[in-house]
């Protein structure tokens, strides 16, 4: 059963993915859900730009996962990391001292890695300065001192070998109060004093700006964050030529800078990345200011894109489902506790094991949105149906109607309202969910979101959010009205 | 004929029909009558396709029914329960002419056999337009009545047609009924279980108990020759109270 529905699944969804594939030639790069990584991915953009390329950036994806995979599924030709993060989470920590050892470790993925770009963005435990004098903190040991400290770490971090798994161990630290949250929320919950440390990037502009006292990896745990770029082996050597160039360009505080620029200053990530090239490598690129009303109009239609397919794809799978269910007893049971599984996995969970299926963008996004939308569709199909009276099933029967005819004309326009009513709560959390797509590069008002989250701007969260709570009232009102309408 | 042979049923363990023997000659009325839970509907579901006997045999005329011929037969037989299964989302007009269209008869033979039908079971055109939750008990009934009419069956079952419709209404409809039996003389089964409307509708009675026949016969022989004390104490307790009350 299960397997009969993912082989459903991806025979909807492939033809679509391998279509999508075979158009676009050009070369794609990626970047991570952070700033540094986003500006990066830009500068590598523009300067592949100038020089004649045709490039696509799909930019803040997500964590190191989405991206290497990505990568190695050819959804993303190009992009950037850092030294110890590869060698640490893909390489379970060999022991590599060079960029060769780098290189030939990574050959067998079909991928390279340039050089340093010129700076070390090493992972670094951040407290407020009073904390720091209060409690005495001066390294990292000294938080063994202090186990009633309240310590929160990004998602990331807290996952890693060479995150909080290997730094509590190396430093015996007892803190049993460890949150997960998003990296850009960290430095407003230690400004609030919900929490007492952090994990850092070490060029983040939020350090001098929240005057943050930076602990001493006195046992020089974390090891050196070289940035680098990633690249498929298979890319233009021309183009691994022009990544080359970019390697020691970029010193530690000339990144401060960039990255301050983004978060502080409210420049965009273009404008940063073209004034960067224009003055390292005299490159001119033009950045098109988006206005609100045409960022507004692209991912109204980018949203409407992914509920609209993947709901129409819903509807067509769940009513024949739903009826199956009712129909044969011996499915009835298995089927709806299925789609109630589905329900259950996490949005963020169910995003992720679509990408090893589809990659990354809109249409594991869609898959997604496509496998939530079952149950309320099937359930209500099902129900709809079921809750028709006896009388009126065995009048149907007496009278030598086939059952397709009976189907057709008595069970399927009763049971409309019900299934009208699945349909629309399908939607309704549809519209909703699609903005998480964004943390896989799909389009949709979630973009707004994820970058206001990054550069911590309310407005540009509420240009997501607004619009993704208007779309789902309009839905629900459209549906209620053609309720009232129609089946009265 | 309508004969039905040695059918058993079990729900569960709970016996609904234990061996149950019931001839039904061509062209008459037979009412089934017993206490609820006898097993009355049971048979006549049966009867229909509806349930699945566990052992025994039902034949109409020459055929006996089966998986294959269900939907033929029950083409050829109509259909009344208590309180109409009338579609509700369709008019009045549509639940009785849905299956015409179905087995493609053309328009003009639906709209006469519609206005046949209505004048027999006395419905108003403009009741037909309406939807069955517009329509009072009694309507409904009647177009319940003239949905099963509408293919022009051989047999006719009806389960508590006039059962929740109220006594000056069902009455009326009693007599209309003995009116169409006579007319179209097309062989009935009805199950009722009012002692009155059983004698009334029906050429022979028969009486069911925990799911068998205690007796068949006429009025007149069930009520002068009981053949148990079953059969004395369900005609008493279907007595009309009135008729007590007048003799003290």
């Amino acid at each position: 059963m299960r397997g009969a529905c993912i082989s459903l699944i991806l025979g909807l969804f492939l033809p679509i993915a391998t279509m999508a594939q075979d158009n676009n030639k050009e070369v794609v790069i990626g970047s991570k859900l952070f700033t540094e990584s986003v500006i990066i991915g830009e500068i590598t953009n523009q300067l592949l730009i100038d020089n004649g390329y045709q490039t696509q950036y799909k930019s803040q994806l997500g964590g190191t996962r989405i991206l290497w995979n990505a990568l190695l599924e050819g959804e993303i030709d190009i992009y950037p990391d850092y030294t110890g993060t590869i060698i640490q989470e893909i390489l379970n920590g060999q022991n590599i001292d060079s960029y060769q050892a780098l290189n030939d470790a990574l050959k067998p993925y079909q991928v390279q890695a340039t050089k340093s770009l010129g700076f070390n963005n090493s992972y670094a435990i951040g407290v407020n300065k009073e904390t720091a004098t209060q409690s005495g903190l001066k390294t990292i040991s000294d938080l063994a001192k202090h186990p009633d400290l309240k310590l929160g770490f990004s998602n990331e971090f807290l996952d890693r070998n060479d995150g909080w798994k290997g730094l509590s161990e190396a430093y015996n630290l007892p803190h049993q109060q460890v949150t997960g949250l998003d990296h850009d929320l960290a430095y407003r919950g230690l400004e609030a004093g919900n929490i007492d440390a952090i994990d850092l990037y070490s060029t983040d502009a939020e350090i001098q700006y929240y005057d943050l006292a930076v602990l001493e990896d006195d046992q020089g745990f974390f090891p050196d964050y070289q940035a680098i770029i990633l690249y498929r082996m298979d890319i233009d050597e021309s183009m691994v030529s022009l990544l080359e160039s970019l390697e020691g360009s970029i010193t530690e505080s000339e990144m401060v800078a960039l990255n301050a620029q983004v978060k502080l200053e409210g420049e965009s990530d273009q404008q940063v990345a073209a004034n960067f090239l224009d003055e390292k490598f005299s490159i001119k690129s033009e950045v098109v200011q988006s206005t609100v009303w045409s960022r507004l109009w692209i991912n109204t239609l980018g949203h409407l894109y992914l509920v609209g397919i993947s709901l129409t794809l819903a509807i067509v799978v769940a009513i024949p489902l739903g009826i199956a269910a009712v129909k044969n007893s011996w499915l009835e049971g298995p089927l709806l506790a299925f789609v109630g599984v589905l329900q259950t996995i996490p949005s963020l969970a169910l995003l992720v094991f679509m990408i090893p299926l589809l990659g990354i963008g809109s249409l594991p996004a869609m898959a997604a949105l496509f496998l939530y939308s079952l149950l309320p569709i099937v359930r209500n199909t099902h129900s709809g149906i079921k809750e028709i009276p006896a009388s009126v099933q065995e009048s149907a029967w007496a009278l030598g109607l086939s059952n397709r005819f009976i189907l057709r004309k008595i069970e399927l326009p009763l049971a409309k309202p019900t299934i009208l009513a699945g349909i629309k709560t399908s939607a309704v959390i549809n519209v909703g969910t699609a903005t998480l797509g964004a943390l896989i590069g799909a389009e949709g008002y979630g973009q707004p979101i994820l970058t206001g989250i990054r550069l911590d701007d309310t407005a540009l969260i509420l240009e997501g959010a607004i619009p993704a709570a208007l779309m789902a009232l309009l839905v629900q009102w459209s549906f209620d009205l053609y309720e009232s309408k129609f089946t009265n | 004929m309508i004969k039905v042979h040695q059918i058993t049923k079990y729900f569960g363990a709970q016996r609904a029909l234990h061996q149950v023997n019931v001839d039904v000659p061509e062209g008459s009325t037979l009412a089934i009558i017993g206490p609820s839970g006898c097993g009355k509907s049971t048979l006549l579901r049966i009867k229909m396709g509806l349930i699945t006997p566990d052992k025994g045999e039902i034949h109409f005329g020459k055929d006996k029914l089966d998986k294959t011929n269900t939907d033929a037969l029950r083409k050829r037989t109509g259909y009344v329960i208590q309180k109409g299964g009338l579609f509700p989302h369709m008019s009045a007009r549509k639940n009785v002419t849905l299956a015409a269209q179905y087995f493609g008869w053309s328009e003009s033979d639906i709209s006469h056999k519609v206005n046949e039908l209505s004048e027999l079971v006395h419905i108003s055109n403009n009741l037909l337009d309406k939807k069955p939750t517009q329509l009072s008990g009694g309507e409904a009934q009647r177009v319940s009545l003239m949905r099963a009419l509408m293919l022009d069956p051989d047999y006719i079952l009806m389960d508590e047609p006039l059962g929740s419709i109220d006594p000056l209404v069902r009455n009326e409809m009693q007599s209309e009924l003995k009116e169409i039996f006579s007319k179209l003389s097309k062989t009935v089964v009805l199950v009722t279980h009012d002692l009155g409307e059983a004698a009334y509708l029906g050429d022979e009675l028969l009486l069911m108990k925990e799911g068998g026949v205690v007796q068949r016969g006429s009025i007149k022989t069930i009520l002068n020759k009981p053949a148990n004390d079953f059969v004395s104490d369900f005609i008493n307790a279907q007595r009309s109270l009135l008729h007590q009350v007048e003799q003290e």
